[in-house]
């Protein structure tokens, strides 16, 4: 276990580097370089000077190094068009971010396991195949457009729900921001929704194959329990793991999501950022996202070794 | 009961024929498959004649006729410049249909080759490709995606590449898999004995038996590619205006929300549906061509 979990941390932090890197050399390579975004009317005298300034005409492993070390230190240098530390920026608006996330991710596991299971127990029943239905539309469904149609009916014409932000003006009340949060949290998780269903549906099959399960049916464990108690505990174990596998997704998926809802998070942040090709920010909140996910799959990896003690062994997850 | 009908019974529908003519029975047979396997032959074929069925040109503007309702003159309405609505759609069809389609064939010759490269090299090349593939999904890539569009241009190719680049890693596994598998067989060592290279036997030897399970991943990986160009669309880093695409549509329509519902119903609906059969269509070949699988 020891071995496995030392093994795991030095992947992520491998990771996190790795990340790093390609951040920077996206940056590095870009055509006209990071000093001819500031102003394109700059002559070119003007621009070598400015490159020497700011270090950018030193060699490439210079300037990532001196990158690397700040960012270490949590400095994550000025934005270009707001004048104010990244670090800052994203501070404030990070919590954000995390609350929409949060609720995503309660609400799909909420609605996922339950129906997976249901899915499953009723396999290629009614039920099962409404199921099926139901997750290949939250598959293929683009998130800005049901958005769209959300805002439209539950906004525009029934007035229920606010269109977009997080707080009404002079109100942040907790119900004013949960009002708030109630579309942007359904449109992220639609598709983590759908995934997340039929992982679960899958391994409760599976679990339901095995031999301890017909022993418990055998000597007449009712239905009832032999899914609940016996079946659904061993399939809860692969489907940690596939949320893992969703956070990605559900940070990747938060840039569309807030920039509908106009949620002041920072996946609005870095579409933002992307226009006014604000560099510092744009790596800045890749980075800070990346090693949430990184560190957060970490968590969920080890609490997944935890439960299962066949993976530390075979020691491949 | 007569003994004929006794005699014949046991036989079934499958004896004796190829592979492939069982997959496309079993496929014949599902009838959701099929249904997407038609619709999507329509779609792309509008798409593909979108120059002669379109009514008007997809940017002929009439400012006088903005914003009109569907009527005969104009199928589906009209968009904000007095642009009719149906042809502008099937425009947008031939790009978002062709990015999704190249950038899938992008990320299945990416697959091919690192799977490829990975299951041939073996030891430390082979943890070191995995550990990227791995990687490429356990970070939120989207960010990255709109990172290298906002820096180097958001021109069709680079698209194109951005999709592929980040769309590779479940071909490259299923190959990898099919290498590994092959490798020590004795026909991939007479062809090696014979002189050929691992690119030769890659392509030649290996490649053909993993086509059923690239072509499903490929199916499937259409529908997400046209999704993600998409949303790259809508937020401004995909396809440019004047291009329409099905996402860029979408992001113009939102700010008439309230006049003109409908104009950000169609395109998302257009999007909503296109990915919805590529992705019934590869779950009913995944069916079809590895009845094994759940």
């Amino acid at each position: 276990m020891a071995r496995y979990l030392i093994r795991r941390t030095g992947e992520a932090a491998v990771l996190i580097l790795v990340v790093s890197f390609v951040a920077f050399l996206l940056v590095y390579m870009a055509p006209g370089g990071p000093a001819i975004l500031l102003d394109p009317n700059m002559t070119p005298e003007d621009a070598a000077l400015m490159k020497n300034l700011m270090g950018l005409d030193e060699p490439f492993h210079v300037q990532y190094w001196r990158w690397l070390a700040a960012i270490a230190q949590g400095d994550l240098g000025l934005s270009l068009s707001v004048r104010l530390p990244v670090y800052d920026i994203i501070r404030q608006q990070l919590p954000n971010t995390m609350v929409l996330a949060t609720s995503s991710l309660v609400l799909a596991v909420a609605i996922s396991v339950p129906l997976g299971v249901i899915a499953a127990a009723k396999r290629n029943g009614p039920v099962d195949q409404a199921v099926a239905l139901l997750s290949s539309f939250g598959l293929a469904v683009p998130a800005f457009w049901f958005g769209l149609l959300l805002v439209i009916a539950f906004s525009l014409k029934l007035e229920w729900l606010p269109a977009g932000g997080m707080a009404t003006d002079g109100d942040g009340s907790f119900w004013d921001v949960a009002k708030h949060l109630v579309l942007p949290t359904l449109v992220l998780a639609t598709s983590n929704m759908a995934q997340l269903t039929r992982h679960t549906r899958s391994a409760m099959i599976s679990v339901l194959r095995q031999d301890y399960v017909r022993t418990a049916r055998a000597k007449g464990v009712s239905e009832r329990l032999t899914i609940f108690r016996h079946a659904l505990r061993n399939a809860l174990v692969p489907v940690l793991s596939v949320i893992g596998l969703l956070l990605p997704q559900l940070f990747g998926g938060a840039a569309v999501t807030e920039t509908v809802f106009a949620w002041p998070g920072i996946g609005q942040l870095a579409v933002r950022a992307a226009f006014e090709r604000d560099y510092p920010v744009i790596m800045g909140v890749a980075m800070v996202a990346s090693a949430i996910v990184i560190l957060a799959s970490l968590l969920v990896d080890l609490l997944y070794a935890c439960i299962d003690p066949r993976i530390s062994v075979a020691g491949k997850p | 009961m007569s003994v004929s009908t006794l005699e014949q019974a046991p036989a079934p529908a499958t004896a004796g024929k190829s592979p492939g003519r069982r997959a496309w029975i079993r496929f014949r047979s599902n009838r959701i498959a099929m249904l997407a396997l038609v619709l999507l032959g329509a779609i792309n074929i509008a798409a593909v004649f979108a120059p002669v069925l379109a009514p008007y040109p997809p940017n002929a503007m009439s400012i006088r006729e903005r914003l009109q309702p569907p009527s005969i003159k104009h199928p589906l309405g009209t968009d904000e410049n007095g642009r009719d609505m149906l042809s502008r759609l099937l425009y947008g069809a031939r790009i978002s249909l062709s990015v999704g389609l190249a950038a899938v064939v992008f990320a299945v010759f990416l697959g091919a080759i690192v799977g490829g490269a990975a299951g041939f090299a073996g030891g430390i090349t082979d943890s070191v490709l995995m550990r990227v593939t791995d990687g490429m999904l356990s970070v939120p890539i989207f960010f990255f995606m709109i990172t290298t569009l906002a820096l180097f241009g958001a021109t069709l190719g680079n698209i194109i590449l951005v999709i592929g680049a980040t769309s590779w890693m479940s071909v490259a596994r299923i190959v990898r898999g099919e290498v590994l598998r092959n490798r020590e067989m004795p026909y991939v060592e007479a062809a090696r004995s014979l002189g050929a290279g691992p690119l030769y036997i890659l392509f030649r030897h290996v490649l053909p038996q993993s086509w059923p399970a690239i072509i499903v991943s490929a199916t499937l990986g259409i529908g997400w590619a046209i999704l993600m160009e998409s949303s790259l669309s809508f937020l401004g880093l995909g396809v440019q205006p004047p291009d329409s695409s099905w996402g860029n549509m979408l992001a113009k329509a939102r700010g008439y929300m309230w006049n003109a519902p409908l104009l950000a119903f169609i395109p998302g609906f257009a999007i909503f549906l296109t990915v919805l059969l590529y992705n019934w269509l590869g779950d009913g070949l995944r069916d079809a061509l590895d009845p094994t699988s759940t």
